[in-house]
Formats: structure tokens, sequence, C-alpha cells
């Protein structure tokens, strides 16, 4: 009972943005019918926007979360206009547009240093309260990140299924053509969606960047995580992927608990591989919204 | 004339280690090709293949002091058995999927490396590993022209399963599998195979690039060695055998030869904003030449372009 | 209300509808022909999917060709394709919404309206339209252009591959719509017999061009043999 409190504690509160960028990517997904590799740079760059705002103008974490929200979001919809529309209406293969988007990955990820260099940058944050519940550490803000990341991630799930513009988005995803005859702007719809998108990822990258530092490679190095939690999840729309976003966390958490981090990370590829080999070519019917 | 010639060749050691890298990136390249380009995998794990045969190599002449010829057969192996298992895995999976079966491969293999520090000295490094035979002052010269040979070989490869009935059958595979399937044509174990026997030559390759680095570190497995030989193979074409060849030329020739060694940058740039730049080239390559010359430099195989002409006719 | 001029369209650079003229009224108006006639794709090009490559369409005094197929959709054409003519993934209420977003009048009313013409689909408000059979995914279909507000309805081959009780059924509901919506109707079909017993006028369609247009009384066996090639 212990070791499974331990578990879903630390799995819930570090892992908490997994699940904001999950969304992301896989609102993504659903639409545009590509995996965005530089997806992970979105996530990145949430966490450089929030600590520049943080550090430069001295404002707190949570004005600094919704000014690099907003950013990440503009950022998304400026990728989307330059390089996967002009994808899309030039007929590029679904190969080619990964490859494209690890090339915008690469792109991003390297002029960035020339912005932000290469040294980890920090937040400025006031110290936090320190708490224990089941004998398991964790500070007042990873708390806090936690609720907030829960209430964003409830609030993007409400704004996809009950809203007229969640209607048009899951209408689009649906069926491009028809959505067009009943009356959706495509081109609208779309950028609303990737604007969300890249919102959730930057406010990963965010609560990332926070609990560790800003620094290039801290979206590419939880892309894949990410990815397969949207392979897998997907199948059950956002619901599916909030849930595997979550058990993600605490699996690791709790294979961490018993084996070494790095072979525990292997652990849990391996056994998202043997779940995607599972699954089989089923992917196509996924990442319902 | 002598000045010419020390100006081009007087530093012989980093001109030779900078083909050795173009060399290699042709080689993964053009093994790249049959992956991709041939019968549509879409391997993002090239560093993870490489690095397997890389590390098998290494682990087995530092520690256990194995012979160059096993250890190089074992590091193919290591590569192969690798490409079998990820073949067998992506083989019911759409691109996303592959991609991220492969990408998962390679990430394996990394942390693996980093993880297992007893026996691959994690980021320590794990060494000396040196040259099998010795010519003198110029062994490295004697590996380059060995290096040559694999990839010569590996072209002469390459060109002819284009020209077999197995080339077609990965053609069939790569372009359409559901109809190549409905013609009763293998397509799953075809993909199985080719990831196989591939996948066996990337670890060989990472192999013989053992002697050329003498001690190995994980981050020579990062995923720019993945991005260096997909932009090679994009920019010259991927559906071209020479395709890599070319490619490489012009990326990681015009960066890590001519511009490292004969353009007089000063040291900081050389060391910092070079590589930085080098990469954001790499990426914007890829997304201009995979958006307005898919077929990259050298287009369409010949014989397909000349198809085109009799059905105009 | 409706008028296509000398209009040329088709896929890449193959022409398949030549120089059609033909005008609608506040009628029900069939378009009869065989497979390959340019039915398809003469409604998709008044829809606004395919471009024109020549000629003119007018609806409501206003040129619709060469607008984008949401702002038509706004205009008040409603189209119902063929095949894919719900959204699979949302639920049938979902559905209904979605046509209901350019629709002036209130949703919630115009849903009461689309059930009460479409009784069988009241117990599937919240199952996912992709599970229905072929002919509650007809009424769907049907039901969501409605939503639209439309004034004039586009049905390609409704009845395509339903059971004879449904084809049935569907023709009483589109003289229905027709006389208590008073929404215009052009429908293609293939099951001519059927479509003039609804129609006021037909236009016979053979590759690409109109062979006869007149009262779907009037329409001749001959003349139906010239346009199917029969």
């Amino acid at each position: 009972m212990d070791f499974i409190a331990k578990a879903v504690i630390i799995g819930l509160t570090e892992q908490a943005p997994l699940v904001l960028a999950a969304m992301g990517m896989a609102l993504i997904y659903n639409l545009s019918k590509v995996i965005n590799v530089a997806f992970a740079e979105t996530i990145t760059l949430g966490a450089y926007f929030a600590q520049w705002v943080n550090v430069s103008f001295g404002a707190s974490f949570y004005l600094s979360l919704a000014v690099s929200g907003i950013l990440a979001g503009v950022l998304s919809c400026v990728t989307y206009l330059v390089v996967f529309r002009t994808a899309d209406r030039r007929g590029v293969g679904v190969v080619e547009v990964i490859i494209i988007s690890l090339g915008l990955s690469v792109l991003l990820r390297y002029s960035l240093q020339f912005v932000f260099g290469t040294e980890a940058r920090f937040f400025e944050t006031p110290p936090p309260t320190f708490m224990k519940l089941f004998d398991v550490g964790f500070t007042s803000f990873q708390l806090t990140a936690f609720i907030l990341v829960v209430v964003l991630a409830l609030l993007i799930y409400l704004f996809v299924q009950k809203t007229v513009w969640g209607r048009r988005v899951r209408a689009l995803a649906s069926d491009a053509d028809l959505a067009k005859v009943s009356g959706i702007n495509p081109l609208l719809t779309t950028l609303v969606m990737w604007f969300i998108a890249g919102a959730a990822g930057g406010l990963a990258g965010a609560f990332w960047g926070v609990a560790s530092s800003a620094k290039p490679g801290l979206g590419w190095d939880r892309f894949l995580l990410t990815l397969l939690v949207v392979l897998v999840g997907g199948t059950r729309g956002l619901r599916g992927v909030i849930l595997a976003g979550m058990g993600t966390g605490v699996l690791l958490s709790a294979l961490k608990l018993e084996i070494a981090p790095l072979r525990a990370e292997i652990v849990l590829l391996v056994a998202f591989i043997l779940v995607l080999k599972l699954r089989g070519n089923r992917f196509r019917e996924l990442a319902k919204v | 004339m002598s000045a010419v010639w020390e100006y081009l060749f007087g530093s012989p050691a980093f001109l030779i280690f900078g083909t050795y890298t173009l060399m290699m990136i042709v080689g993964l390249g053009i093994l790249l090709h049959l992956q991709l380009g041939v019968t549509g995998i879409g391997n993002f794990g090239v560093a993870g293949f490489w690095g397997a045969g890389l590390y098998t190599f290494g682990i087995l002449q530092v520690h256990y002091d194995v012979g160059f010829w096993l250890a190089l057969l074992a590091a193919a192996a290591a590569g192969g058995v690798l490409g079998l298992i990820t073949g067998w895995v992506i083989a019911d999976l759409d691109d996303d999927g592959v991609l991220a079966a492969t990408l998962a491969v390679a990430t394996i293999v990394f942390l693996a490396i980093e993880s297992e520090r007893d026996i691959t000295g994690g980021r320590v490094g794990l060494g000396t590993i040196d040259f099998p035979f010795d010519v003198g002052e110029r062994t490295d010269l004697a590996w380059l022209g060995i290096l040559f040979g694999v990839t010569g070989v590996l072209l002469w490869y390459a060109r002819r399963v284009h020209r077999s009935p197995y080339g077609r059958l990965l053609i069939a595979t790569g372009t359409n599998e559901p109809l190549a399937r409905s013609l009763t044509k293998p397509a799953k174990r075809t993909k199985v195979g080719v990831m196989a026997l591939t996948s066996a030559g990337m670890g060989a390759l990472g192999g013989l690039y053992g002697p050329i680095v003498h001690f190995l570190f994980p981050t020579q497995l990062t995923v720019a060695i993945t991005v260096s030989v997909i932009t090679a193979l994009v920019l010259g074409g991927q559906q071209r055998p020479l395709g890599a060849f070319v490619g490489a030329v012009l990326t990681v020739g015009l960066f890590d030869i001519v511009i490292k060694l004969y353009v007089p940058l000063p040291r900081d740039v050389l060391e910092h904003t070079f590589p930085v730049t080098k990469q954001v080239v790499f990426g914007a390559l890829l997304i201009f030449v995979l958006l307005f010359r898919p077929l990259g430099f050298l287009g369409r195989m010949r014989r397909e372009t000349h198809v085109e002409g009799l059905t105009r006719v | 209300m409706f008028e296509a001029s000398g209009v040329w369209t088709g896929y890449d650079e193959i022409d398949v509808i030549k120089g059609l003229d033909f005008s609608v009224g506040e009628e029900v108006f069939a378009i009869l022909g065989a497979n390959g006639a340019g039915k398809t794709t003469l409604l998709s090009a008044i829809a606004g999917l395919l471009p024109l490559t020549g000629g003119e369409i007018r609806f409501g005094g206003e040129t619709i060709s060469g607008i984008p197929p949401w702002r038509i959709a706004a205009l008040g054409i409603g189209l119902v394709p063929q095949e894919r003519g719900v959204f699979p993934d949302l639920t049938v209420l979902d559905n209904l919404r979605v046509g209901g977003l350019v629709a002036k009048q209130a949703r919630g009313d115009r849903i009461d309206e689309i059930m009460e013409l479409f009784p069988a689909l009241a117990g599937l408000r919240n199952q996912r339209a992709g599970t229905l059979s072929g002919g509650e995914t007809k009424m769907v279909a049907a039901g969501r252009a409605l939503m639209q507000d439309a004034k004039l309805l586009l049905l390609d081959e409704p009845t395509a591959g339903l059971s004879p009780l449904y084809v049935e059924n569907f023709f009483d509901r589109i003289r229905q719509i027709h006389e208590t919506k008073q929404v215009a109707i052009i429908i293609t079909e293939q099951n001519a017999t059927k479509a003039l017993e609804v129609a006021d006028r037909a236009m016979v369609l053979s590759l690409g061009e109109a062979m006869t247009i007149t009262d779907a009384k009037d329409l001749t066996t001959d003349q139906l043999r010239k346009g199917y090639k029969i």
C-alpha cells in the first residue's frame, strides 16, 4: 500500500505535465493526421518563454505561465502556416511530413541556442513549503502544479467536447470535406486547434522547466514518452490520453522505486513497444478527440 | 604548388577523420536508402543500430580481447538481431508507429549504454580500441581505404538490389503494401528481412568506427547522427542508391571537411557556433528539400524516367 | 433560385462536366444518368468542393462559383454526399449540431423538427454515427444538411445501397421536406423510376452533357435510354 501510494504521489506530481503535453500532441495528430516532431520544441520554448518572463520582468511564475502558453500557441500556429499547411497543399506524404517535422525540430532546437544559449536557465520562484503524504515528500509548488495541470487538462477536454469550437474541430478531424460543406472554415478551425495544442505543450514545458531548468533538450528528452502516450492512449480519445499519461507517470515512478532510473525507463519503453506490437495497425482509427 | 598541397593536406589527421565521418554517413545512408527510399520504412533510430554495433565491437575488444573479425561479426549480428526484432515490431504498424518504435529502440540502446556502466564505461567512456593492423604512420589512411571499399560494396549491393526480383519486391512493399499482400507477396516478412539485413550493415559500420575514434562515449550515439544520415539521403535523393553519397558530400563534406578544415574561422566560432549552425542548416534543408524538391538532387531513378517517357508516347 | 451557365469542371486535366446549362426553381429537380455521367462531380462543384474551369453558378441572385464551400453553406446550400454524409466519430446529436453551425434559427428548435421528420433518430441521439445502419446514416446526413437552414438541398444518390423499404420511406421524406420546409431539392439518382415519382423536373446527364431537361412526367423512355446509352 505504501509502495502504491508513493508511486501514485510521485508519479502524478512529477509527470503531470506529461498529460498536458500528450493532449496537445494528440490534438494536432487528430486534426492534421501527422506526428509533429517539432512539438518537442514547442515544449522547450514554453519553458524558455516562461523563464524569460519570470526572470526578465520579475513576473510571478503563474503570470509567466499564462504568457508562455500564449507565446507557445502563437509559435505553434506559425509553424502550421509556414510548414505544415504548405506540406499539405503540396501533397507531401506521411513519412515525408514526419521527416519535415524532424527537420523543423532540429532547426528550432539549435536556432534557439543563438537566442538563449546552451546553459540551463533557472526560474526565480519563492522557496516552496515542503509537505508529506504517506511518507512521501513533495513541495507546495509541485502540488499547485499538479492541480493546475488537472484543471487545464479538464478545460481542454471540456472545450473540445462541449463547445461549438470543439465541435468544429472534431467535425473537421472526422471529415474535412463534409465539414467544409457544413459551414466550417478549415483554416480558422485548424489555427484555433494548433493554438490550443501549442499552448498545452508550452505550459507543459513551463511546468517541467520550473521543476528543473529551461534547457535546449528539455522537450526532445520528453518527446518519445509523449508520443508513446498519444499512440497508446489516443485510441480512447482525449480521455484515453489523460489516463495513459497519468498511468505512465505512476508506472515510471513505481519502476524507479524498485530499479535504477535508467533501467526503469528502458523497461517502460519496452512495455510501450510491446503494446504497440499487440495493437498492430489499428492506429489509423486512433486519436479520436 | 607545394604551398597549395600543404594547405590542402597539411593536416592529414583532421582530413582523414573528416573523410571517415563522410564515408560513415554515406554507408549508413545507402542502408537507409534501402529501408526508407525503397521499402518505405521510416527508420528514425539509425543511431541506435549503428551504436549497438559500435559498442558490441568495443566491449568485445576491450573487455574480452576478442579478435577483430569476430568482434566485427558480432557487431553486425548485434545490429542484425536488433533490426530483426524491430522489423517484427514495425511490420504491422503505420508510419507513426514506425517512428515511435524505431526511436524507442535507439533510445533503449542509448539508455542501456549509459546504465550498464560496468561493461560500457558509461559517460566515462570505453577504450582503447586500436586498428587491427599497423602499417606505420598512415594506418589511419589505410583504414580509410577499407572504409571506401566497404562503402563501395554497399553501393554495388544497393544497385544490384534495384535490378533484382528482390528489389522489385521491396519497391512493391514500399509503394503499396496492401496491394503487394493481395498479390500474395510476403510483405511483412520482407520488411522484417530488410530491417534485419540493413541493420546488420549499420552494426558493422558501427564496428568499423571503433578503431577510428579509439574511445567510445554515449554522446557519439545522439540523434544528430540520424539527422545527418536522413539529411544526406533526402538532399541527394532517397530513391537513388547514389543519393546518400551526393547528399553526404553536399552536407557532411561541406561542413566537416571544407568549412571546418579550410575556412579560417575563429576558435570559439569553430567550437560553438559552427556545430549549431550546421544543425540549423540540416534542419532547414530537410524542410525545404522535402517541400519543394522531394526527390532530392538526383531525382527519380533513370529507369522510371524512361518508362514515363514511353507512357507519354 | 439557382442557375448554372456554361459550367465546366473536372479533376486534374480531365473535364467531367462540359458546358452545362440548367436552372432550378422552388422545386424538386432530378438529375439522372449512368455511372460516370458526372452527377457527383456536378454536385461537388455546386457545393464549392470542386473549382469550375469555365462558366458560372448563381444562387439567390449571387454568383457562388469561386467562393469557399463554407460560405456557400452559409448562403443556404446543403450537400448530402453519397458516401461519407455523416461525421462517423461524432454522435447523432453532434452531427445535427454541426449542421446547425450556420443556421439562423435556434438549434434546439431545429433539432426537434428533425426528430419529428425522422422519428427513428430519437432513440439514437447519443450513438456514434459511424455505428448506424445505412438507412439511419442517410437520415442523419439529411438531417445535418437540413439543420443548416438550407434553401437548396443537394442529395447525391441518397438511396444508394438502401433496402427497398428505406428507399420508399426516403422518397416520401424528400417530398415532405420540399413541401413543409419550402426547400428546393436537386437529387441525383440512378433509380430513375423512384426519382421521377417525386421530382417536378428532370435532367438526363450523359458524359458531362445534358441530353434532356424536361418536366418529370414528360420524360420518355427513349430520352432516358439515350442518356444511359442503352
